[in-house]
């Protein structure tokens, strides 16, 4: 059974997503609500893929990509930019920084996330619309 | 080596008391020996030759034959000559030189002079040889003046050779040998200082006042990407440049900081000025910073040295401003939060509830569904429209399959066609179709919008897809055609307008916003493309568009052009 990490400060969204990740799909879903305790959820056990919001309190979702990105620990950990952030630039820094993916919340039904992840843990990369970035 | 006043006196006295002493000897010797050696020229010669010896020995034979016990071994020697000498020629004949002498025996000994010792030595040898010669010549007296003239010359010559060893001398005087144990302490000093300055994360560079770099941290060397050794003793510039960017307006002075700051050499740290940033810049990395800049100081004599400059990345900062200062990204971000919500729980609710509803109101359901789905492409043409008014919609191009990219677009939303009944093809286009020059996912947009716009006007029949290869003007261009109601010719001319909806009867729940046509014209205008329709009301329209194919070399430049034009806007 594959392990997420989900790191998202919304308590809607965030509810809205474990309920779908883990009752349909049944993956092992943790979650953090901000990038600090994000971070020691990875450091106490790495999941095999971390879902990652960027406008997080504290600490924001691009430097917690760096710090995943640059510590070699954790750099081969697979992270999906799970944003409503769709500035371009930021996305390409993610990219730049090194996120495996990125998908706009607003955009995708959760079932979509769902669908999403299983492709990727089932092909080994993500679809090709993850790698797109934003307006 | 530190030098403090008493020792540099000491220098002094003792190359004064060298000089001092020779002449006196010498006139005093002359006098004493005058009836036996009379040539001048052979004492002068002598003198030179000692003299030198003298140079010589301190030049080159001491430093390289460094240990205590030759030294040793040497002063032994000279002053074993010296005292032969004296008992050889029978003591001395007159009291002034031999308090001479001996004055500056014991003095040498007192203030452990090896070079005084050895210059007694070499006077002691000096004597000896001119008894020895001085009683196998036998020669006449000569002229005072003459005398006079030579004791100068070989004073002169002395104090020059002497004082051209001295510096090797004063070394070998006032040499610290450090033992083991120091040489331990200062290792290990080093390292960690070296250490210290290793582990600061901001990036820090010393350079002479030539401009060469003496010194660089870890952080500097990973930006630069070479290695200490690598950059040790480069002029500066070979390896890095400061520039300061305005950001002003369109003004774009660009200052290499450190040309100008190193001239002064004063303390300088940047202040948070909004207007301006300061970009480091290496052969391949470049990032925002602001830098403290120090004069390096001499520790001993006081003077300007060079320069330490330490650079700190706000790159990050900038980003994070970037994102406070663009209240339209801002806003789209806070507005789709709460569509995801919206959106996640209806369809939650849906799918948890669908066989327990009515129709009805399965009909509220779905309505909220699209209603929130409209919001989402709502907020995303705001956000283009904003960007576009503002002159900061980007188009990032490149070589793109022209007829896979459309084939597959079709694909992607002939089901959205056929659940309304509509049927969408793409034709197979006749002649071969060139790549074309475009940023996909904005072009994409464009596709999609007109696609949408087809599928949403056409209650029954057929939406179709071609492409056509305009060579004349290396363009291609696509057509969407369908059999819809058709647009009146009024409203053609104001479709690619803000805000602009047409009126009639639309398949349910694509009302749209009105600003699809409008981005897409400015898309399409972007690539220096063009965007029209054909149209008869009741009888269907053809929408079209063109874009560069990569033979439009002229439109290719304007690219490359655009491109370098948005690298200068950048830090704006």
């Amino acid at each position: 059974m594959k392990s997420i990490l989900l790191i998202e400060d919304d308590v809607f969204i965030r509810d809205l997503y474990i309920r779908v990740l883990k009752k349909e799909a049944g993956f092992d879903i943790r979650v953090a609500e901000d990038g600090e305790s994000g971070l020691k959820e990875v450091e106490d056990r790495h999941p095999d893929l971390i879902l990652l919001d960027v406008m997080l309190p504290k600490i924001n979702g691009i430097d917690v990509l760096k710090e995943l990105k640059q510590n070699t620990d954790t750099k081969d950990i697979p992270v999906f930019l799970l944003t409503n952030l769709g500035q371009r630039s930021i996305i390409d820094q993610a990219f730049s920084i090194g996120a495996d993916g990125y998908m706009l919340k607003a955009r995708l039904l959760p079932n979509e996330i769902v669908e999403k992840v299983t492709n990727f843990f089932a092909n080994g990369k993500p679809d090709d619309d993850m790698l797109q970035s934003g307006i | 080596m530190k030098i403090d006043f008493l020792d540099r006196y000491r220098k002094r006295v003792e190359q004064t008391l060298w000089v001092l002493i020779i002449y006196l000897g010498i006139t005093v010797n002359i006098i004493h020996l005058e009836p036996i050696v009379s040539n001048r020229l052979i004492l002068d010669v002598l003198l030179v030759i000692i003299a030198l010896y003298t140079f010589v020995y301190y030049r080159y034979i001491a430093p390289r034959v460094n240990t205590p016990v030759i030294m040793l071994v040497s002063t032994t020697i000279f002053l074993g000559f010296s005292l032969m000498v004296v008992f050889l020629s029978g003591g001395f004949s007159s009291i002034y030189y031999g308090i001479l002498y001996g004055a500056l025996l014991i003095g040498a000994t007192l203030i452990g002079s090896q070079a005084l010792l050895t210059l007694t030595g070499m006077i002691a040898l000096w004597i000896l040889v001119q008894y020895f010669v001085g009683s196998s010549f036998g020669l006449a007296s000569i002229d005072p003046l003459w005398q006079l003239i030579g004791r100068f010359t070989e004073l002169s010559v002395i104090a020059f050779i002497l004082y051209g060893s001295s510096k090797e001398i004063n070394a070998r005087m006032f040499e610290q040998q450090l033992t083991e144990d120091e040489k331990n302490k200062l290792r290990e000093t080093v390292e960690r200082e070296k250490n210290i300055i290793g582990s600061i994360e901001d990036m820090v560079v010393a350079i002479d006042i030539h401009g060469n770099i003496i010194l660089t941290n870890t952080s500097f060397q990973k930006f630069i990407g070479k290695s200490a050794d690598e950059m040790m003793g480069t002029y500066y510039q070979d390896v890095f440049t400061v520039h300061k960017c305005y950001m002003l307006g369109e003004r774009k002075d660009i200052v290499d900081i450190l040309e100008s700051e190193r001239n002064t050499l004063l303390p300088k740290h940047t202040t948070e000025d909004e207007e301006v940033e300061y970009k480091l810049e290496s052969h391949k990395d470049s990032k925002l910073v602001e830098f403290t800049v120090s004069p390096l100081h001499d520790a001993d004599s006081n003077k300007e040295e060079g320069i330490v400059v330490v650079f700190r990345d706000v790159s990050e900062k900038q980003q994070l401003e970037l994102m406070k200062l663009d209240f339209v990204s801002m806003a789209a971000h806070e507005l789709r939060t709460p569509i995801t919500t919206i959106r996640g729980y209806i369809h939650a609710l849906k799918e948890e509830m669908w066989n327990e509803l009515e129709p009805d109101k399965r009909m509220y359901i779905n309505r909220t569904e699209m209603a929130a789905l409209q919001l989402v492409t709502l907020v995303e043409n705001l956000l283009s429209v904003s960007r576009i008014e503002r002159n900061s919609f980007t188009v990032e191009t490149r070589e793109t399959n022209w007829v896979n990219f459309i084939k597959q677009k079709v694909e992607e939303y002939e089901p959205r066609a056929f659940e309304r009944g509509l049927n969408m093809t793409f034709v197979e286009p006749e002649t071969d179709i060139p790549m074309a020059i475009v940023d996909p996912l904005r072009i994409a947009e464009v596709i999609n919008n007109l696609l949408n716009n087809a599928i949403s006007f056409t209650m029954q029949g057929n939406i179709e897809v071609s492409i056509e290869h305009d060579m004349e003007n290396n363009m291609i261009v696509t057509h969407v055609k369908d059999t819809g109601q058709g647009i009146p010719e009024d409203a053609q001319n104001h479709l690619f307008e803000k805000f602009f909806r047409v009126s009639g009867t639309l398949q349910e729940g694509s009302k749209g916003t009105g600003l699809g046509l409008y981005i897409s014209k400015h898309i399409v205008d972007m690539h220096y493309g063009h965007i029209w329709v054909q149209s008869k009301l009741n009888e269907g329209s053809v929408f079209s568009f063109s874009v560069p194919s990569i033979n439009n070399i002229e439109i290719i430049r304007k690219f490359e052009e655009d491109r370098l034009q948005l690298k200068f806007n950048h830090h704006k």
